[in-house]
């Protein structure tokens, strides 16, 4: 088990690990030639293996754990608005990470966020996701996430009931997120699809 | 009350602490700059402190701080039982309790995995073991206008390799006027005393 994985087992998860590639992501944490600093928005949890990737560059990275929102039993757990605004941002936000964290979410919630994202979003600003593709099910709450040394994505779901997946389509989440559009898509080994999206 | 604490080294028996003020007046024989190895000073789990506090010598924290805490030459320890209501400047920070705030350091911040933090932490090298409870920004860049801001325009030897030092003139002097004296001096036997607690600091036990 890597580093990665070890740590994130050691936090009560269930014991299946997966690892995987993920090119997309790969690709936008690779940075630009530009001098500017990157502001990078995790809508996960806090880990390590992001904040050793982003240290050591002119990064900012605003963590708002929206999963934690959702243990507190927040109605609005799907919006980081909270944090950003404490954030005190300035600039536009470079990236935003989702993780798996869409496919927990309603339509009208997808909406809601999106429409959250695209105020602090400019032109350039992506946005990546993993999306349940051929899986029929996936654990009641979201699992964790820890980017490796390697650049693969280690994952550990919840140890919690299942529940079944949306298994949004593209067009789906374009639909309920007017504001973004569909720029790549990758179908990932564990049956996962990797999306990145722009602002329209 | 505080008291004294060897990292490594056994306790020294003239410091064992029972009689200690709660503004402590211990002067360090030599700065001690996150070395590990020194003496440090210690807010046990009953002491609840509401104002500002400056220091010159390391300390850990295992009780409640309201207000801000300024060591910018040396480490601050926040405690499993630690509890910040504050904003942080210091050389470097590791946080193992609860943090309600910003935490500013001019080397390092480690934050342990059972550190629950709600701020904007921005410090040139950043550590974070995975279980740790974090909302809120973290900011690497020992170049942004935050960073000048806490330090005066005067990022250590570890960020000026990640960026080139630009402070705008005019900025680095007002600012410098804002500094504790702590920061100015970076070695040699500094006789400011070691510890203050300054403005409407109340001990209480918990």
């Amino acid at each position: 088990m890597s580093h990665a994985a070890a740590n994130l087992a050691g936090q009560g998860a269930g014991p299946t690990v997966e690892h995987v590639k993920v090119p997309l992501l790969t690709e936008l944490l690779a940075g630009d030639s530009s001098d500017h600093c990157r502001i990078w928005v995790d809508l996960g949890r806090a880990q390590s293996g992001l904040v050793e990737k982003l240290t050591g560059g002119r990064n900012r990275l605003i963590v708002t754990d929206l999963p934690g929102a959702r243990e507190d039993a927040d109605a609005q757990w799907h919006l980081p608005d909270k944090v950003l605004d404490k954030a005190c941002l300035v600039e536009p936000v470079d990236c935003f990470l989702c993780w798996d964290l869409l496919n927990y979410m309603s339509l009208d919630q997808l909406g809601d966020l999106s429409h959250r994202i695209v105020r602090r979003a400019c032109a350039e600003s992506r946005l990546h996701a993993l999306i349940q593709y051929s899986g029929t099910s996936m654990s009641q709450v979201p699992g964790r996430y820890g980017l490796e040394a390697d650049g693969q994505l280690c994952f550990i779901p919840a140890d919690a009931p299942e529940t079944k997946t949306p298994r949004y389509s593209p067009k789906a989440l374009e639909k309920a997120m007017p504001e973004l559009q569909v720029q790549r898509t990758m179908l990932l080994n564990n049956g996962m699809q990797e999306f990145i999206f722009g602002i329209r | 009350m505080f008291n004294k604490r060897e990292t490594n080294e056994p306790e020294s028996s003239n410091l064992s602490g029972s009689d200690r003020q709660s503004t402590t007046t211990h002067q360090s024989p030599t700065p001690t700059r996150s070395s590990g190895a020194s003496a440090a000073a210690t807010i046990g789990p009953s002491i609840s402190i509401d104002g500002q506090l400056k220091g010159e010598e390391d300390l850990i924290v295992e009780g409640r701080i309201k207000g801000t805490v300024e060591l910018k030459n040396n480490t601050l320890t926040v405690g499993t039982q630690g509890t910040l209501d504050a904003e942080v400047f210091a050389h470097t920070i590791l946080v193992e309790g609860t943090v309600n705030g910003d935490l500013y350091a001019s080397e390092n911040i480690s934050i342990r995995k059972s550190a629950r933090i709600r701020g904007n932490i921005l410090a040139p090298r950043i550590s974070l073991e995975d279980g740790a409870k974090f909302r809120g920004s973290i900011d690497m860049d020992a170049d942004s206008e935050a960073f000048r801001k806490a330090f005066g325009g005067k990022p250590s030897a570890a960020s000026s390799t990640v960026a080139k030092p630009a402070s705008p003139s005019g900025t680095a002097n007002g600012e410098k006027g804002k500094q504790p004296q702590g920061s100015q001096s970076s070695s040699g036997g500094s006789s400011d005393p070691s510890t203050q607690q300054t403005a409407k600091t109340g001990t209480s036990a918990a």
